[in-house]
């Protein structure tokens, strides 16, 4: 973002940036930034932490009635990251399988129980929040189980969707579904990323399978299915963590 | 800030190699105070309408989500995993401040909020970005923008 400020500013426009990577910022030193404590994808703090989220969009903001430039750096460090766990989170039941001894099709059957069990917590918080993530796809909950199911028989050209390939479809399946599990768990607690990821990558059947496919991916001599299946299944973080 | 030390040894990797411009000239723009300043939101999340274009690998273009979106009707579809979506999931202010936006507006902290707000998809290298962003500009000249705040991912 620093790099855009800087073009935005040369077209007269004031500019503040919210910065995640102080190092980035530092080299290309935009107009005005604020460094921020919080964990990449959460530029404004944890989430419903209104209080902290409005401070840092006032520090930012504020920095525009500064004279300081031209290139202002400024911190914001109220001693909350926001990784902090909720120990009185509790984690959502889940139909665990063992994927060495499953056959795909008890695989199958197991993810659309456990979408099944989640269904009455995803439907709370989607009316709680008034508002859900879950739909880059565009395909129901079903529909993305089925098509991130079908390529445990490996990859194919089926694609639900007209206008994308089945590979570039997965991708989305795989950001909705992981949403679908998020949204559900993260309701009425406060999780840290860490608490969620560790449910969902450890004791889904839906993580499970997504490292199953990832596996299958990076095994197979589909370009299209490496690069989906490689990049954009299981964060590097957790491939780190469980040694994948 | 991020502590790059922290994260896994490719996210560290990554992140303090990559080719950073440095530039010459220090453009700095100055205006009235913020109470009367029209402010609007520029992210890098990859965000866009349901009914937008998904963002792909090298997409450079932005997409436009207007001021009076309903939350459930902004999704995301950055193509890096690498970077917690789970705040996200549960409160969309944490990378679009919308709300926040709203009240400081009510409260008569900023003069105004800007007719539409944007999103690149941050993967993207900025400098392929150059033409679109200054094009952008333009456009929020002409919603008499005169404050931009930046989100990255």
């Amino acid at each position: 973002m620093s790099v855009l400020a800087h073009y935005l500013e040369e077209e007269g426009l004031a500019t503040t940036v919210v910065s995640l990577v102080r190092l980035h910022s530092e080299i290309i030193q935009p107009p005005r930034s604020l460094f921020v404590p919080f964990e990449l994808g959460r530029p404004v703090g944890p989430p419903s932490n209104h209080a902290l989220q409005r401070g840092v969009l006032e520090h930012a903001l504020g920095l525009l009635e500064s004279d300081d430039g031209p290139s202002l750096l400024s911190d914001f460090d109220q001693g909350n990251d926001g990784t902090s766990s909720d120990e009185s989170w509790s984690a959502p039941a889940t139909a665990s399988a063992d994927l060495e001894t499953a056959d795909v099709a008890d695989l199958k059957q197991r993810l659309k129980d456990e979408i099944e069990m989640l269904a009455p917590n995803y439907a709370s918080a989607k009316k709680a929040r008034g508002r859900s993530s879950v739909g880059v796809s565009k395909l129901t909950i079903e529909e993305i189980a089925e098509h991130i199911l079908s390529f445990l028989d490996g990859p194919h050209e089926e694609s639900p969707r007209e206008d994308l390939s089945a590979a570039m479809v997965l991708r989305f399946c795989a950001d909705d579904l992981k949403a679908y599990y998020m949204e559900a768990a993260s309701h009425g607690g406060t999780p840290s990323s860490w608490q969620l990821g560790n449910w969902f990558w450890r004791d889904t059947v839906a993580g499970q399978i997504l490292i199953s496919l990832r596996a299958a991916a990076l095994d197979h001599d589909d370009k299209r299915f490496i690069i989906v299946g490689g990049k954009f299944l299981v964060p590097v973080v957790w491939v780190t963590e469980l040694k994948l | 800030m991020v502590d790059v030390r922290t994260l896994p040894d490719v996210m560290q990797k990554n992140l303090t190699a990559l080719d950073c411009p440095v530039f010459e000239n220090k453009p700095w723009v100055r205006g009235a105070p913020l109470k009367d300043r029209r402010v609007a939101m520029l992210s890098s999340a990859g965000l866009h309408l349901r009914s937008d274009q998904h963002f792909v690998g090298g997409d450079h273009s932005y997409r436009v989500i207007p001021n009076d979106t309903a939350p459930d009707d902004i999704v995301m579809s950055h193509i890096s995993v690498n970077f917690d979506r789970t705040a996200f999931q549960q409160d969309f202010n944490v990378t679009f401040p919308l709300q926040h936006l709203a009240d400081m507006e009510e409260e008569g902290l900023i003069g105004s909020v800007a007719s539409n707000h944007y999103s690149f998809m941050g993967a993207t290298d900025p400098r392929d970005m150059e033409d679109d962003a200054r094009h952008l500009a333009g456009v929020l000249k002409a919603d008499q923008v005169d404050a931009v705040v930046l989100l990255p991912v």
